[in-house]
């Protein structure tokens, strides 16, 4: 039996469609893209079926491919990386004045939780993920490759072709951001 | 000298996220510890950004479903390549 045979790929969107679809929605921004991801990974898969030996699940193999299709993803976002970190303003923003200490208004408040604690409830999931979506899409990138995919630091800046002190930049960029996000839409909402 | 440990509010969160992605040099574990000790914001922001890498580690997948157009749309196209 040829490996070709063990694969059917007239029902891989039936069977795993939605759950590539999920998993890639967690790692870009936006839901046209997802779809094109899960359609290339289906179309990337059939196109490599001689290399399927079987050994991995049919599952586990279209995973693989979608994971790369993923990684190809914020390879071509991060091709504007020299313009992106020069041209940030997020300094700027929330260190106005005199460009060393926090604006009155955009300085930490309190947040009158518990932060020894988790957080559990997919209404703040939810939030992050739209405050992610609002962040420059290189800084997204790191952003999830480091704290959603645990991928480490050299990985990361060598996928996206980047310095450890760009990357020390963006995610440090990303972070201020998405704090000041979620204090304005999950604990002042 | 004193302008050595005198960093701003800018240095000192980059120093915060930086001691989270790769630690930090004894010189930047000493200006951040300085600063931390005099700055409640910076001190804030610390403890705020901690818990957020905290609980983005613990990220639940969300669920999220392919529109029948969507589907429709990939399978004819599979359909298409498995057929040439």
């Amino acid at each position: 039996m040829s490996s070709e045979n063990k694969l059917n790929a007239t029902n891989w969107v039936d069977l795993y469609g939605d759950a590539l679809y999920a998993y890639v929605m967690a790692r870009v921004s936006n839901s046209a893209q997802a779809e094109d991801i899960v359609q290339e990974t289906f179309l990337s898969a059939w196109r490599a079926r001689n290399t399927y030996n079987g050994k991995a699940s049919e599952k586990t193999w279209l995973y693989t491919i979608c994971k790369n299709k993923i990684i190809d993803y914020y390879r071509k976002a991060s091709t504007n990386k020299e313009v992106l970190a020069k041209e940030d303003e997020t300094e700027e923003y929330f260190f106005g004045d005199d460009g060393r200490h926090w604006d009155d208004d955009k300085k930490p408040q309190a947040w009158g939780i518990d932060y020894s604690k988790s957080v559990e409830s997919k209404e703040f999931y939810s939030i992050l993920k739209k405050c992610k979506t609002k962040l420059k899409e290189i800084q997204q990138s790191v952003f999830t490759m480091k704290y959603l995919d645990d991928s480490d630091t050299d990985e990361i800046c060598e996928t996206l072709g980047i310095t450890v002190q760009n990357y020390w930049v963006l995610i440090h960029r990303a972070k201020i951001q998405l704090r000041a996000c979620l204090e304005k839409n999950w604990i002042n909402s | 000298m004193a302008n050595w440990f005198n960093i701003s509010c800018v240095k000192a969160t980059y120093l915060i996220s930086k001691k989270q992605e790769s630690g930090l040099g004894i010189g930047e574990h000493l200006q951040l510890a300085i600063h931390i000790a005099i700055c409640d914001v910076c001190k804030l922001f610390k403890i705020q950004i901690n818990y957020i890498i905290k609980c983005s580690k613990n990220h639940s997948q969300e669920e999220h479903h392919l529109s029948n157009q969507a589907k429709q749309s990939i399978k004819a196209k599979v359909d298409e390549v498995i057929g040439s």
